[in-house]
């Protein structure tokens, strides 16, 4: 009993001694190297696996590191790769930016007003269950081959996802919250501002994360389908011509589009909604 | 005099199942009520109604003479839970109430400051609620509803989820607030013990459906700390007849 006391004295006593600090830190940064270490390996590996396998293999089936960075130096050079991006750069970020500005208050809307959810909510459902890909042949027949039928495929691609998690956030606000705020005879545009839209956010913010990599899926469905723009469209176009470096180019560019979007988004995630990553404390 | 709020022959029923049954029950004006009861009794239903959260199916409820309808003007109540919004500062959340009833800015940088001292959260205020214990947040949940400066205060189980040390310096805080301020409080606890440390008449109320067994008037003078309280000679008696009127609550006219 007595030394458990004094045990727990000691343990509990200020800052730790500065060789514990130190040897605490030391162990931490060569945890650190080593994790450094190991990525760069596996890298490494995959890329002198894929050279070596590559250079073995008809060019027109597959193709090494060093072609694809020959390939990526030639479409730099001659501007079809940056053209190519720019312009589905500017179809994402309309469809995604579309998609988030309509499904958030349509998403509220729906979750606060009874009428709207029993008139909704079995059209969404059916639509949500459909494997949208299935409809992008009928979205082009309406609205054509150009810009606007892409963005809107894109739209699509991203505002369910979007739509149903903002939803979610609307349903699951904290009833006591909504009492807090109706005891402090709050107005509608009240509870709004300051009760279910920031108790939506950590929802709307998973929506976002799920919607930016569906975009992503349907950027490239769009450009396959419509006429000679993108990313999409230089991976058809080097896929039928049978130059397969050039192929893999515009994919990697994608990737990593795909990767920054979703860096933005847990960025945002933190950074809007701060509270909602951290534990209750009781 | 009107009392600060009175209800009369008030009953309410969930589903067919009777939860309040023949309330009367009469705060005067600047009076500290308290209302004990079994756990599950109808307190909470009770303190809802009168903060117009919740409708009562037969009898009439009266905050400074009128007709409840609806949460009234200058009712202002203390959550259990506190009933802080996780995504605003402990400044904005104190700062609530007073914007959304369109107060001036300049009004509100002057008011919350001088809550948030009261309560002694100075130094917190930009904290958000997950980084302070519960005590804290039970104090911004106070200063939020004084800050409005409602004449009657409604407070439910306030102190409930708080460990016993803390919660003897918030009745403390509670106390020194109160008998410089003088508001009409009606405060929900099933501790006897903050039931007598704290108010001028203890409302006992039987299991359900809840009707009120008898008052108690505490007749230790003020001011008060919990610890003079407890060393009073009145504190023993006052409590054995809370006990066992809350007994006869409990056990009384088994159905
Ligand atoms: N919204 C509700 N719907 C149905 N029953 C309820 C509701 N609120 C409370 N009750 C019931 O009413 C009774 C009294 O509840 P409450 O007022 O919370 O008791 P107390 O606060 O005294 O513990 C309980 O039996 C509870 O289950
Ligand atoms: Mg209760």
């Amino acid at each position: 009993m007595a030394t458990s006391l004094s045990l727990e004295r000691r343990a509990s006593s200020s800052a730790p001694p500065p060789e514990v600090v130190e040897r605490e830190r030391r162990r931490r940064r060569s945890r650190h190297r080593l994790m450094w270490t190991v990525r760069v390996l596996s890298v490494a590996v995959v890329l002198v696996a894929w050279q070596v396998y590559g250079v073995r293999v008809n060019p027109i089936l597959f193709a090494p590191p060093t072609a694809i960075a020959e390939a990526f130096v030639a479409m730099v050079r001659d501007g079809t790769l940056l053209s190519a991006f720019l312009q589905s750069l500017l179809v994402l970020v309309v469809g995604l930016g579309a998609a988030i500005v309509v499904s958030i208050p349509a998403a509220l809307v729906w979750a606060r007003y009874d009428p709207v959810d029993w008139a909704v909510q079995h059209y969404v459902n059916a639509i949500y269950a459909t494997p949208l890909v299935a409809l992008v042949p009928l979205l082009i027949l309406w609205f054509g081959l150009g810009f606007l039928s892409r963005a809107i495929i894109v739209f699509s691609f991203a505002f369910f996802p979007l739509l149903l998690n903002a939803y979610q956030g609307a349903k699951s606000v904290d009833r006591e919250l909504l009492e807090v705020a109706r005891s402090f005879r709050c107005r509608e545009y009240h509870v709004w501002r300051h009760v279910v839209l920031p108790s939506s956010v950590p929802f709307i913010m998973a929506g976002l994360n799920l919607a930016a990599g569906r975009s992503l899926v349907g950027l490239i469905i769009a450009e396959f389908y419509t006429t000679g723009t993108g990313l999409g469209y230089l991976v058809l176009q080097a896929a039928n011509t049978f130059r397969t470096a050039r192929m893999f180019v515009p994919v990697i560019v994608v990737m990593v589009l795909g990767v920054a979007l979703l860096g933005v988004t847990r960025y945002l995630q933190r950074r809007v909604a701060p509270w909602s990553s951290q534990p209750e404390r009781q | 005099m009107t009392a600060a709020c009175e209800c009369r022959d008030v009953s309410k029923w969930f589903d067919g199942l009777s939860v309040l049954d023949h309330v009367d029950l009469e705060v005067p004006e600047g009076a500290f009520v308290t209302i004990i009861g079994p756990s599950g009794c109808g307190k909470t239903t009770l303190l809802r109604a009168m903060a117009g959260l919740t409708g009562v199916d037969a009898g009439e409820i009266k905050i400074g003479g009128r007709t409840v309808m609806g949460p009234p003007e200058g009712v202002a109540m203390v959550f259990q839970g506190s009933g802080l919004m996780p995504w605003k500062t402990i400044y904005d959340n104190v700062a609530f109430g007073l914007v959304v009833a369109g107060r001036s800015r300049r009004e509100i940088g002057q008011t919350v400051p001088r809550f948030i001292e009261k309560v002694n959260l100075t130094g917190y205020e930009r904290l958000y609620p997950y980084q302070v214990s519960g005590g804290m947040r039970q104090r911004a949940g106070l200063a939020r509803a004084l800050a409005v400066d409602p004449s009657v205060l409604l407070m439910d189980e306030p102190f409930a989820s708080v460990d016993a040390q803390t919660r003897e310096v918030l009745h403390d805080e509670l106390l020194t607030i109160w008998e410089r301020e003088r508001k009409s409080v009606v405060f929900v606890t099933h501790s006897i013990d903050e039931a007598i440390v704290l108010s001028d008449v203890v409302v006992v109320m039987s299991r359900r459906p809840a009707r009120v067994t008898g008052l108690i008037e505490v007749d230790i003078p003020r001011p008060r700390r919990e610890r003079t309280v407890r060393g009073h000679p009145r504190y023993a008696d006052i409590r054995e007849r809370c006990w066992e009127l809350l007994e006869e609550a409990r056990h009384g006219d088994q159905p």
